[in-house]
């Protein structure tokens, strides 16, 4: 061990990073966090400029392609049909995502037996039963107990205002008798714990400058500097090291300057998401591991999934108010959420009824989508006889695990430093497909239950710039051949390492992930400290 | 920066915003627009007509058109800084100018339907250009404060003070849940 040696080193200050980070603050190890990005900057937020709107297509831009900044890597999605997006910061895309919280069913961990299709989990939904409820109170989750769609638990504040486009879409769900729900979200109903209450400005994606929004440098980061925790910022790490022993030693990264540093740990834990995670540990080679460490499996990398996503647009006869409230919440239906084998696709999709959008959002085609809106008088049409009057339902579809979508290195493309750049290789698979279809046509039921007087816009392809949940690329399971993690997220080939983000994901469910990575960050921590005593054995 | 050359933008042209009935497209030809040495009088005035085809002005004139505002600017300096750009949009506004010399008009001769046809004829002939020109003005003209209330947003940015939702009362959304609840648990017990 170097002079600069720590106990752990979580390389990542995200969601998951920060939630492992809390768990282990207690053992009194010396613990380092090294992050990419640096913290946002909060007295300067796109949503408390004029021009708001500008940023989402520039350095606020949820694509690190199009933002490129120097913390940012580049992604090669050529051969994809969803382009991944993300943050880079303390934080990480807790800063610009959407806040929907929704947890697994229990029915999500057991889709082969239930199903027969992917594989099951090693863990079920009451083993990260308690870590979602904890997660709730650390990150202020609002919403209404009692959803029949989910077993019994508590959560710690009321729901968000549905408002009127909320509203309108529930009279439509309650004429045709389906389920919904008002949403879980990481955003406050009031005032909690420091942080003010949601002010309904609906552009969550420009950064939440009233803090309603649950960013883990709001949350969890503040608890963790108090815990002594050391954050080193805009340190992007290289390759992680392997020892002659078979344990990782630590890891090489870039400081702030661009030189090379090497630092030293006992315990390292990979939290840098599901295209990341792969991404540096397929870097990470060495004569034990040509293909990447801890890849004796072979499937560091495969089974991206990312919720592909579709909409239905209708249009009612008063105003929507479609902008007011968070983007992304307002109700959610698991009508369609559960396998039922009259259908014509296994497993299932929600359908999610957030708000609507901007103007320059609504013209350059909707959030995640490019699709100009016709110019002329077709223009002025759409904008003063459709766009105030719009309210639309997402589908949000389970996304099966697929060897060929998949992370790869670039072999030519590479970020600032030199480090290869992901490449991703996805395609929409046709049991999606058959659920955009069946999922658009019921959401096009619901509008017109609601009082829509015209169907504007109904399904298609998967929005391209919605990569949002990444999932998949270093799955968990209990068969080495087969998995790249364990049940607790120690990697089968190297015990000194673990990987606490998306990329453990066995199948993806059909909800938003954030609220189960985290879940699964604690929990790992907590097998940590319960293990810690044979951790290496 | 962008966001500090709009900035900077908005001060200068912050009395712009004027009635439509005074912006026939005609008048918009023999306005003063910005100075620049990337093109011409004559491709400048081509610009901000067609702006004006891009996004009509609308609602008996309460609504502008895009060359009402400093989109033309926004273009300008969306493009000053980028030489790509630069020779793109230069070689479209070439193209039109072509056009219109085939026209035997001046551009404040064009009636609207010419007009229409010239942003018909260069949407088929120059796509890349169009495509960038027409997603530039929907960004340029839909960052305008002034716009925004006219499809019922605030003018000013959307934090801190956001918009006014109320909280919805307690009573009405269980009346509202009460059939979702009737119906009884509707996940799979494992």
């Amino acid at each position: 061990m170097g002079q600069d040696a720590v106990d752990v080193l979580i390389v990542g200050a995200g969601a998951s990073g920060a939630a492992v980070a809390y768990s282990l603050a207690d053992m009194g190890l010396k613990i380092l966090c090294l992050e990419q990005g640096d913290w946002v900057d909060r007295s300067n937020l796109p949503s408390t400029r004029k021009d708001y709107e500008l940023h989402r297509y520039d350095k606020f831009s949820c694509d690190p392609n199009v933002r490129k900044l120097p913390q940012d890597y580049p992604i090669n999605s050529e051969n994809s049909a969803i382009t991944p997006v993300n943050y880079n910061a303390v934080g990480g895309s807790t800063i610009n995502y959407l806040g929907h919280w929704p947890r697994f069913h229990p029915s999500d961990f057991r889709v082969k037996t239930l199903d027969g299709v992917a594989d099951d989990w090693p863990i079920d939904y009451d083993k990260l039963a308690p870590y979602y409820d904890l997660n709730s109170k650390i990150m202020g989750i609002s919403g209404l107990s009692g959803n029949p769609s989910y077993p019994p638990y508590d959560i710690p504040l009321p729901p968000i205002p549905l408002g009127k486009l909320g509203k309108t879409l529930a009279k439509g769900f309650n004429q045709l008798g389906w389920h919904w729900w008002p949403s879980d979200t990481s955003i406050l109903s009031r005032d909690y714990q420091g942080r003010n209450r949601c002010v309904n400005a609906g552009t969550c994606d420009l950064g939440c400058a009233s803090g309603a929004k649950a960013s883990v440098d709001l949350t969890y980061w503040p608890l963790l500097l108090e815990k002594r925790i050391q954050l080193r910022t805009n340190c992007r790490v290289r390759e992680i090291m392997l020892q002659p022993n078979g344990k990782a030693g630590g890891v090489l990264y870039y400081d702030a300057d661009g030189n090379l540093q090497e630092q030293n740990a006992e315990l390292v834990i990979m939290a840098c998401n599901g295209v990341g995670t792969p991404r540096i540990m397929l870097n990470s080679k060495s004569k034990e591991f040509p293909d990447g460490i801890a890849n004796r499996s072979g499937k560091l990398g495969k089974n991206l999934m990312f919720h592909p996503l579709s909409g239905v647009v209708g249009r009612f006869t008063e105003p929507m108010e479609g902008f007011k409230g968070p983007m992304a919440c307002s109700i959610i239906s698991q009508e369609f959420y559960e396998t039922d084998p009259s259908r014509d696709f296994v497993r299932g999709y929600g359908l999610h009824g957030g708000r609507f959008t901007t103007p320059m959002t609504f013209a350059l085609g909707g959030y995640g989508i490019d699709n100009l809106m016709p110019w002329g008088a077709e223009h002025r049409r759409q904008f003063d006889e459709i766009y105030p009057y719009c309210a639309g339902l997402t589908i949000v579809t389970e996304d099966l695990p697929l060897e060929s979508n998949a992370v790869t290195l670039d072999p030519e493309l590479t970020d600032g430093d030199g480090i290869p750049a992901p490449k991703i290789n996805y395609q929409v698979d046709e049991n999606t497909q058959r659920m955009f279809a069946h999922g658009a046509a019921r959401a096009e039921e619901v509008l017109l239950a609601a009082g829509a007087k015209s169907i504007v816009a109904s399904g298609g392809d998967a929005w391209w710039r919605a990569g949002w949940h990444l999932m998949g690329t270093a799955r968990m399971g209990t068969d080495p051949e087969n998995s790249v993690v364990n049940d607790w997220g120690q990697c089968h080939d190297v015990k000194n390492l673990f990987i606490v983000d998306g990329s453990i994901f066995v199948t993806s469910a059909a909800v938003n992930p954030t609220p189960t990575i985290q879940a699964l960050a604690l929990y790992i921590g907590d097998s940590i400290k319960k293990n810690r005593n044979s951790l290496f054995c | 920066m962008l966001c500090l050359v709009r900035e900077e933008f908005k001060v200068e042209h912050s009395g712009v915003f004027c009635a439509a009935n005074c912006l026939n497209v005609g008048s918009l030809m023999t306005s003063t627009v910005s100075t620049t040495n990337l093109w011409n009088s004559t491709q400048l005035a081509l610009l901000k007509g067609i702006l004006a085809q891009l996004i009509p002005s609308g609602a008996n004139g309460t609504i502008p058109s895009a060359a009402e505002f400093g989109v033309a600017d926004f273009v300008i300096q969306k493009v000053s800084d980028k030489p790509d750009l630069q020779l793109l949009f230069t070689q479209g506004l070439e193209y039109l100018e072509t056009l219109l010399q085939r026209s035997e008009k001046t551009a404040a001769e064009l009636s609207n339907e010419e007009w229409i046809a010239l942003v018909s004829q260069l949407e088929k002939s120059q796509p890349t250009f169009f495509e960038m020109l027409l997603r530039t003005t929907y960004m340029g003209y839909y960052s305008e404060s002034a716009i925004r209330p006219l499809f019922g947003l605030s003018a000013g940015p959307t934090q801190p003070e956001g918009y006014l939702v109320p909280a919805d009362d307690p009573v009405e959304l269980d009346r509202m849940l009460e059939p979702v609840r009737q119906r009884g648990v509707c996940y799979r017990e494992c």
